[in-house]
């Protein structure tokens, strides 16, 4: 008998019923062998196998029929019309029946039919039935498989490939699949969104590389062939594609081989991002790093560069300072040269102009003056020169005392005032009778107020008028010097305190001067820690204005004893200090009065001065009632022998007070550096112990 | 013995040039000069320089357009550029990594650190 295949076959059936008929003619045994044959082809066929008759009574109903019904040949054959269990559904059993009537001998009849088994369950069915002649009748024999299973595959497999649609169809990504050939064979609605195509322009009309970028379409393509020959699957492989409007579309595509189950490639699937944005992010971020790189190294070039510059600037301060150096020492030694031949030269004209060497006529007197008043000008100008070179070189240095201003103040008015009548300008001044007086260099003021007085005279014409006064101004000094001279243009108020800056380059009639004056003032008034200013407008006038601040009395002590034990340190030699207290000095206030005691102070000073040697030492008022001796290079026993020296002296000194006699009662008290302190603070503090 | 490296200097002032071309001679460096822009582009081509060193303001094209030029020539082997500049300015730093150097200085008259630039790039 032939073997069960896949298509319920009935030539087997046919051959076996074929067996029956001939069987007819042969002897009994013969008979039997044959029908146990037939019935055991029947029974053990996987189909379900049935023969009836047009009223549809079942001669043969084999056991795979009964499992698939779940009826056995007699319950078919007795429960009337079996078509009606079978198909409990009426227009089902219609067709069935309809479908029997075209059923013709040696045709087969192949359908796809759904009953109901005993048990309620549905079975799909592929039947397959034609008509034979069995016992000189017809007879209907149909072969039955059961396709249930296949049929429940099938299902799943729909459910399935909707699931799927359902997926790719709201999936962002752009799910494809495609043939061996790269052609579309499937592609999600998303491309749409991406690419700009719909799924009908892809699917069975373009390819994959249809849609790369012209410039690298040809290599990808090679690219992805040669993995489709690998059957490789591949993740993440970049590649830019041409959105249907010609925008560039960066594409990050991840797929798979789709393979029989021999393994033989059937196409390609996969699913595709668009990483345009992420890619372009990507690049601004690695430009962004590279800038900041460049930032970074574009710093670090200028940081070098700053200390480069630095090295170079400070190169060119000492060449300067050299420079300077250089230009100081030759002001100085060419001055000093200068001077020399100045000297014998006014020598001379002196001698000349006193007659000593014969007599002058009119003639020759008022050219010996004129040439007598360019060698002083020279002398001043060279003078000056030195003054501002030894400024410069700080070999200048005060020498303070205590001085009311309106004193030097008046002392210039005094020597100015015969050249200010001969010019025919009016000199006054506006001075109150005294002001708190302050440590200065009284002759280095009294050369800037004569300085500003003088130019003052030179620059005001005949009938103008000069002004010259003193004011406290809380903790300074102001002595201003106003003229209604020229005056002095706005372009140049800043620059006429340098040196040889001269307002007008064109030399004045009657003025003279290197531009020179100024500076000096300036530079001293620095000294003094002071300071000078000017106003003025053209043609009205000019004010200058110096300001000296008010030295406290301790605080200069404490400011020279510092400046000292610098000096001192440096030789590695002594200081010594003396405090000289005048103890009854508050009763004697009271007795006489504070000027009266200031005279007396001040007779006390110039006894304690004279009898100092060395120039170095100082006598330097430190309180009202204390005075302050200051010796340099004196070590510890010396100062004590000079304290105790003037302590006897002044004992024996008359002072007076309003013509009478005065009796001061002083005490000594001595201190040295670096014995007792080795700073200011300290020396004070032990010496006020 | 290695063959002496070559370097072009484009400066335009006579004084910083000389005092340049000296202090690289004496180095051991060969040193061929430009006095513009344009001939010291020109000349990066037709001289074949191992370096270049140019200041950053010249007459006609300045420092950095050079600088461009030269390294936008397609060749296998640029020259090194170094960009000098008088001016301290932080721009001038990013401006020539900008347009392609491969080292900024600033000019000073100890020219030890230009030297020791030098020495490192080639």
């Amino acid at each position: 008998m032939s073997p069960v295949r896949n298509n319920p076959d009935l030539s087997g059936c046919r051959r076996a019923l074929r067996a029956g008929r001939i069987s007819n003619g042969v002897s009994g045994k013969m008979k039997n062998k044959k029908i146990l044959e037939l019935e055991t082809v029947i029974e053990s066929m996987g189909d379900g196998i049935s023969l009836s008759d047009a009223n549809g009574h079942f001669e043969i109903f084999n056991s795979k029929m009964q499992e698939i019904t779940g009826y056995t040949i007699e319950e078919a054959n007795s429960c009337g019309d079996f078509s009606t269990l079978i198909y409990p559904d009426p227009k089902e059993r219609q067709k069935a029946l309809e479908g029997l009537k075209k059923i013709r001998r040696g045709k087969d009849h192949k359908v796809e039919t759904t009953i109901r088994a005993k048990d309620g369950s549905k079975k799909a069915l592929l039947v397959s039935t034609t008509l034979v002649g069995y016992k000189d009748r017809d007879m209907f024999l149909s072969v039955y498989r059961d396709i249930t299973e296949r049929e429940m595959i099938e299902d799943e497999l729909l459910k399935s490939r909707e699931r799927f649609i359902q997926v790719a169809d709201i999936a962002e990504e752009f799910i494809w699949e495609v043939d061996t050939n790269g052609l579309y064979t499937y592609a999600s609605p998303a491309v749409e969104k991406i690419l700009g195509y719909k799924p009908e322009e892809l699917t069975g009309k373009k390819h994959f590389y249809d849609f790369f970028a012209p410039d690298v379409r040809e290599e990808l393509k090679k690219a992805a062939f040669e993995v489709f020959a690998r059957k490789d699957s591949f993740k993440h492989f970049n590649n830019p594609n041409l959105h249907k409007n010609g925008k560039t579309v960066i594409m990050e595509t991840s797929g798979g081989p789709v393979m029989d189950k021999d393994g033989n490639l059937l196409g390609y699937c996969g699913a595709d991002i668009d990483i345009t944005e992420r890619k372009k992010a990507e690049e601004e971020l690695k430009k962004s790093k590279e800038k900041l790189e460049i930032q970074a190294w574009g710093q670090q070039k200028t940081n070098e560069a700053i200390k480069l510059l630095y090295k170079e600037l400070d190169t060119m301060n000492k060449k300067l300072q050299q420079v300077d150096q250089m230009k100081s020492d030759f002001v100085s030694h060419v001055s000093h040269e200068l001077r020399t031949p100045l000297a014998t030269m006014r020598e001379a004209n002196a001698q000349l102009l006193e007659g000593m060497r014969g007599p002058l006529n009119e003639a020759q007197r008022r050219y010996m003056e004129i040439s007598q008043r360019g060698v002083d000008r020279l002398t001043r100008i060279i003078n000056n020169l030195l003054d501002l070179s030894r400024l410069d070189a700080g070999k200048i240095k005060l020498e303070r005392k205590s001085v009311d201003i309106t004193i030097l103040a008046r002392d210039v008015m005094e020597s100015l005032l015969p050249q200010a009548d001969q010019k025919k300008i009016k000199l006054e001044d506006e001075l109150p009778p005294s002001l708190p007086e302050t440590f200065i260099d009284p002759d280095r003021i009294r050369q800037v107020l004569i300085n500003l007085v003088g130019n003052a005279l030179k620059y005001t014409k005949e009938g103008g008028k000069i002004k010259l006064s003193a004011k406290r101004k809380e903790g300074s000094l102001e002595v201003s010097v106003i003229d209604t001279g020229m005056g002095i243009p706005d372009d140049y108020l800043d620059k006429i305190f340098e040196r040889f800056e001269r307002v007008s380059k064109i030399p004045i009639p009657g003025v003279g001067g290197a531009g020179l004056g100024l500076a000096i003032c300036k530079e001293l008034l620095d000294l003094h820690k002071g300071s000078i200013c000017v106003e003025s407008r053209v043609g009205k006038g000019s004010r200058f204005i110096i300001s000296l601040p008010i030295y406290k009395e301790k605080d200069f002590l404490l400011d020279y004893l510092g400046e000292q034990i610098q000096e001192v340190k440096k030789i590695h030699s002594f200081l010594s200090l003396i405090m000289i207290n005048v103890e009854n000095c508050s009763q004697l206030k009271k007795k006489w009065g504070v000027k009266t005691m200031t005279q007396v102070q001040k007779q006390l000073e110039d006894l304690i001065s004279s009898y100092i040697r060395d120039p170095m030492d100082k006598v330097i008022r430190y309180k009202e009632d204390t005075l302050a001796l200051v010796m340099i290079g004196t070590p510890k026993k010396n100062g004590q022998a000079v304290a105790e020296r003037l302590n006897a002296q002044t004992k024996k000194y008359k002072f007076k007070a309003k013509d009478k006699t005065v009796s001061l009662s002083l005490r000594f008290k001595e201190v040295t550096y670096p014995a007792d302190g080795q700073t200011e603070d300290e020396l004070i503090k032990a010496v006020e112990k | 013995m290695a063959r002496k490296k070559k370097i072009l200097v484009v400066e335009d002032s006579p004084t910083a040039l000389s005092m340049l071309k000296n202090a690289l001679e004496c180095e051991g460096y060969q040193v061929i000069t430009s006095e513009t822009g344009e001939e010291g582009v020109k000349k990066a081509t037709s001289e074949r320089p191992d370096l270049v060193i140019t200041d950053t303001l010249l007459p006609g094209i300045d420092g950095f357009e050079v600088c461009r030029r030269i390294k936008k020539r397609p060749g296998s082997v640029d020259p090194k550029v170094i960009v000098m500049t008088g001016a301290i300015d932080a721009v001038d730093a990013v401006k020539a990594k900008e347009s392609g150097a491969d080292d900024y200085t600033v000019k000073t008259s100890d020219l030890s650190p230009l030297i020791e630039t030098v020495k490192k790039l080639i």
